[in-house]
């Protein structure tokens, strides 16, 4: 017969072996719960287990609940059957266990209610045991009618003191796994600092506190030229260019010694020799007790951003200037109207072998000069309206340099490298024979001994890094056209004026200053950017970037000479400069022309009234004061639809623009203008009245 | 319902005289001789039922009799559509993170796949969550040579390793007994895998167990004779639980030297060898009848009997008798019929208690209004 209380021992014998084996096949702190948890719940036929732990097992660090002693619910099974998370210190629960390390009671017996933190409790009794020092375990009966018996919950005491021991095991784990993450973490963002400063830009130098390299990132070696290696045990006046009095850098000192960051634009030498101009912060370093350790610098390097901005400076500056000149012109250009009409009809009538003769011929060459000038001002700054046409670049460039071997000399080489793919420009023909023409006078004036003259093209696509660089140019296909000579040179100095107008090295009498100002002001206009590259003794290369066109250009562009032609119709004079009006009226005449002048737009209208059928053209100013010569035009046309307009003007063309004026190039003749240019607008415009054409 | 014959037509048509509303659950239990195509049914359902939910068994019940063939079906009322859960074969647990309903009052019906080996741990997730408010009721399906196949569906497909739930707002009283008693005990089952005892009291389990059984029977037990004999599930494995009967795990079949139950044996557990006799087992059915019928607190609309195939097995002409036992305790109750399924393992919350897997144990669940 066996016997029962034998049985009963063997049972919780085998009951508590399972229990002791149930814990902590885990380190986490749910899993190693919910194994003992659901044994016991199976095992001893139990409605609901709970671990309840002080906030302060639980906390990282130090925080207002875990101070306050409170207990926190962190397992439950079944987890629905759980009505408070969260309990405070002096909750009878802890409270209670404080006296005793473990405890029953049943539903019917005091104290049973202040247990309830559950839903759904009805009847039943509770378990409770300390989890030492840590927190509790609860455990709820429904079945019970009493409180378990102490032998009872005894037996368990020793279980449940181990399962403590595996909860404390997993909190360590936590804790630990917690620690390793956030070392992970760590280490995760110093990697990701560390890729950030090797991947930057900027250079960034890292010293130690006597300034000595410690690192330097691979921005550093790339534009520095100086590998790591090479800068160990240096410091950073290896850089030093010598632009800096020592006050500078005592400054630098100074405030980074002072715990403060020094900023500043600084020019370093880089191994290779030139100069860079770096943005620089330099600021104080400091290791993790706050002690100085070194000092940190992070360089961007600005040399270019200079440049451009240089060039962005350059171009308001050319911008101003060619404003100025402008403006100077037109008023030269109506007294150089009058100086040259008269001199050239007092030339014509001044007998060749007569006392005054040369002086007269003084006078037309030195009006000739000062008009030429004029006129290059002018192109400088407002190139006029080009007659654009699709251009063959090459035939354009080898036309040129045909026509230029003579001007060159014989001790002047040329060379043509002309990229068969260069492809057409829309330009004006004479504005591009312009460029190339002084640009090679240019080439020779720098090689008095000879030397080689490189005309060079080619097409080019230019990508938004390249147009950013240079003002004034849009990606997208492109020529280049280089003009390069082996001649002396420019200093950097000369380099920077070289397209200042006026600006020139040249001998009093040799060179106007204004050949490369022109080419500025033509390739501006044609939307193009040019460039120069010169050295002392290394010759000079001027680089025009031009937009390409895609349509096949024209390949021999031709002006003919026109003889001049005079003719018998009636010319209205309207101008309201009397020196000019009375030049125009002499020149017209002396063409055979029946004239009729006026000095302003309301007495041509009356004029007009009178001779309504009589007029053949009206040759007006543009810019007059009441009635400018448009809208002059638009009254005359009123009264005579088919009146010819021939307009004079000493403006420039963007003049007109800026007045809301729109001029047919065709039909404006520029002042100071010669006889022949008059004498063959006229004929261009009256002969082609049959036409239809109209202005 | 009961249907003599589960063809696809055959239950269309039934279930069309039960009126499913769209917001119930139609359950089909399905006996597996001359059963359907169950992906076929399954289409064929999906047709005019837009939520149903079943299995297939090795019988279903209806009142006093086991039918090897034919089928049953219940219309009920359905806080959701049918669930479908993987009942993970890797250890621990997988029905913790499922988003049930918990509505009060609240019955979930559950068929699972018997054979899968998970079933323990995945039914000690869902009462973690659950509770024992919410009460389960339900079976293992799958078929009497318990070789794991497709055997639980709902409208989304036919599926093994995983468990099929409907939600209904119900009360369920239930009733769970085995009537099986203690032979030899406690014995600590030292080294488990899930559903299979390797060791028992540190030695080879089947050495341990075969030990047992011989002297008991006085004849051999062998790898080759072990299920077929009948000796291994008339000496069942009976897990401890305090203040109840304990949970049954039928060995099903030798593995090495270890033995595979129906259900999974928690390592280091103290278990019992059970042995029964008929007697005993149908006054058991006859309790569990009894205490369903006690609970019940309100007007039934069912019974639902999910009884163990190897008690029939065990009981054999006799299993009749254990049905006529069930169905007598629940006439006093509005004459119900009860009907309900042969199953690879029963489900049950019994009460307060946690959820847990049976074998060889008859529970009895009716089902009754809020």
């Amino acid at each position: 017969m066996p016997d029962p209380a034998a049985n009963d021992v063997v049972g919780t014998i085998s009951l508590l072996y399972e229990l002791a084996l149930s814990m902590g096949q885990s380190l986490d702190l749910d899993a190693n719960c919910d194994l003992f948890i659901r044994t016991l719940l199976t095992r001893k036929n139990l409605a609901f287990g709970a671990v309840w732990l002080k906030a302060s097992a639980l906390k990282n660090g130090a925080t207002a609940e875990a101070d306050s002693g409170s207990y926190r619910l962190v397992y439950a099974n079944p987890r629905v059957r759980a009505r408070e998370d969260r309990l405070p210190a002096n909750h009878p629960l802890p409270a209670r266990l404080g006296n005793m390390p473990f405890f029953s009671v049943a539903a019917n017996e005091p104290g049973f209610a202040e247990a309830v933190t559950e839903n759904g409790i009805q009847g039943g009794a509770y378990t409770v045991y300390a989890l030492g020092d840590i927190g509790f375990l609860k455990l709820y009966s429904v079945l019970r009618r009493s409180a378990v018996s102490p032998v009872e919950v005894n037996s368990l005491r020793q279980v449940v003191a181990k399962f403590a021991v595996s909860i404390e095991g997993c909190l360590a784990h936590r804790q630990l796994a917690r620690q390793i993450e956030e070392r992970d973490r760590a280490e995760g963002e110093r990697r990701t600092l560390a890729m950030v400063v090797e991947q930057m830009e900027d250079c960034v130098i890292i010293t130690d506190a006597a300034g000595v390299f410690r690192y330097v990132n691979p921005a550093f070696e790339r534009v520095t030229g100086y590998a790591a290696r090479e800068v160990a045990g240096l410091t950073p006046r290896l850089l030093k260019s010598g632009r800096h009095l020592p006050e500078f850098y005592a400054a630098l000192w100074k405030t980074v010694s002072s715990g403060r960051p020094w900023r500043d634009r600084i020019v370093n030498r880089l191994k290779n020799g030139s100069l860079a101009t770096f943005d620089t912060i330099v600021a104080p370093a400091r290791d993790e007790k706050g002690r100085p350790a070194g000092y940190v610098a992070v360089l961007r390097d600005v040399t270019r951003l200079m440049e451009v901005e240089q060039q962005y400076a350059h171009a308001q500056k050319m911008e101003s200037i060619g404003r100025l000149a402008g403006g100077i012109a037109h008023d030269f250009n109506n007294t150089l109207t009058a100086v040259l009409g008269f001199g050239s009809l007092l030339l014509e009538t001044t007998p060749e072998d007569g006392p005054d003769r040369h002086a007269v011929e003084q006078i037309v060459l030195a009006g000739e000069r000062a008009a030429n000038l004029t006129r290059q001002l002018l192109t400088f700054s407002r190139p006029p309206m080009p007659e654009m046409r699709v251009m063959d670049l090459n035939a354009l460039a080898l036309n040129a340099t045909h026509l230029l071997r003579r001007s060159l000399g014989e001790d002047v080489e040329v060379v043509t490298l002309l990229d068969e793919h260069t492809g057409s420009v829309r330009a004006d023909v004479s504005l591009l024979n312009q460029i190339i023409t002084n640009l090679a006078l240019n080439a020779r004036d720098a090689m008095p001994r000879g030397g080689r003259l490189c005309l060079r093209t080619a097409p080019v696509e230019l990508d938004a890094a390249f147009c950013a660089e240079h003002a004034g140019l849009a990606p997208g296909p492109h020529i280049l056209l280089s003009v390069r000579d082996t001649g002396t040179g420019m200093t950097e100095e000369v380099r920077r004026r070289a397209f200042e107008p006026f600006f020139t090295t040249k001998r009093t009498g040799k060179g106007t200053g204004l050949g490369l100002s022109v080419v500025y002001g033509i390739v501006r206009r044609l939307g193009g950017c040019v460039e120069l590259d010169s050295r002392p003794d290394a010759g000079t290369e001027v680089r025009i970037w031009l937009p390409r066109v895609e349509a096949r250009g024209d390949t021999l562009p031709v002006e003919l000479e026109e003889k001049v032609v005079g003719g018998r119709e009636t010319i209205l004079v309207v101008e309201d400069e009397p020196m000019v009006r009375d030049l125009a009226t002499r020149l017209l005449r002396s063409l055979g022309y029946s004239v009729l002048e006026v000095g302003g737009g309301e007495e041509a209208l009356s004029l007009l009234r009178r001779y309504h059928d009589r007029l053949d053209l009206v040759l007006s100013d543009v810019v007059m004061p009441r009635m400018d010569g448009v809208e002059l035009t638009l009254q005359l046309r009123q009264e005579r639809p088919e009146l010819q307009v021939l307009y004079m003007s000493g403006f420039a063309d963007d003049a007109f623009a800026e007045r809301g004026l729109n001029l047919d190039p065709r039909r404006l003749i520029r002042k100071p203008f010669t006889k022949e240019t008059l004498a063959r607008k006229l004929r261009e415009i009256l002969d082609d009245r049959g036409s239809g054409a109209n202005a | 319902m009961f249907l003599p014959h589960a063809s696809v037509t055959e239950i269309l048509s039934a279930a069309a005289t039960l009126n499913v509303s769209p917001g119930d659950t139609l359950m089909v239990l399905v006996a597996e001789h001359n059963a359907p195509d169950l992906d076929e049914l399954r289409n064929a359902l999906r047709q005019t039922i837009p939520r149903f939910f079943g299995g297939i068994f090795p019988a279903v019940l209806s009142g006093a009799r086991a039918h090897d063939e034919g089928a049953v079906i219940l219309a009920l009322p359905a806080l959701e559509p049918p669930r479908v859960c993987a009942v993970s074969a890797r250890a621990g647990p997988s029905g913790a993170d499922l988003a049930l309903p918990t509505a009060d009052p609240c019955t979930a019906v559950l068929l699972a796949d018997g054979m899968s080996p998970g079933i323990s741990e995945f039914l000690a997730g869902v009462f973690r969550q659950l509770g024992p408010a919410t009460h389960c009721v339900g079976g293992g399906a799958g078929v009497s040579a318990m070789v794991q196949r497709p055997c639980v569906f709902t409208a989304e497909g036919v599926f093994d390793n995983a468990a099929v739930m409907a939600f209904a707002p119900w009360r369920c009283s239930l009733g769970v007994q085995h009537g099986m008693k203690r032979l030899v005990g406690p014995i600590v089952a030292t080294r488990t895998r899930q559903n299979i005892i390797e060791e028992l009291n540190w030695r080879p389990a089947l050495e341990v167990y075969k030990a047992i059984v011989e002297r008991d029977t006085g004849q051999p037990l062998t790898a080759e004779n072990f299920y077929d004999s009948g000796r291994a599930w008339a000496y069942p494995f009976g897990l401890v639980r305090e203040g109840a009967e304990d949970v049954v795990r039928d060995p099903l079949a030798v593995v090495d030297h270890g033995i595979r139950c129906a259900g999974g044996v928690p390592e280091n557990t103290a278990l019992h060898v059970l042995k029964g006799d008929a007697d005993h087992l149908i006054a058991a059915a006859r309790r569990a009848g009894e205490r369903a019928a006690a609970g019940a607190r309100s007007r039934p609309r069912a019974a639902l009997i999910c009884d163990c195939v190897s008690r029939r097995m065990f009981l054999k002409g006799r299993f009749a008798e254990e049905l006529s036992a069930v169905s007598a305790a629940l006439r006093p109750i509005d004459h119900l019929e009860p009907e309900g399924m042969l199953t690879i393992g029963e489900l049950s919350s019994s009460g307060e208690s946690v959820l847990d897997f049976y074998n060889k144990t008859i529970v009895v669940g009716l089902l009754c209004d809020a």
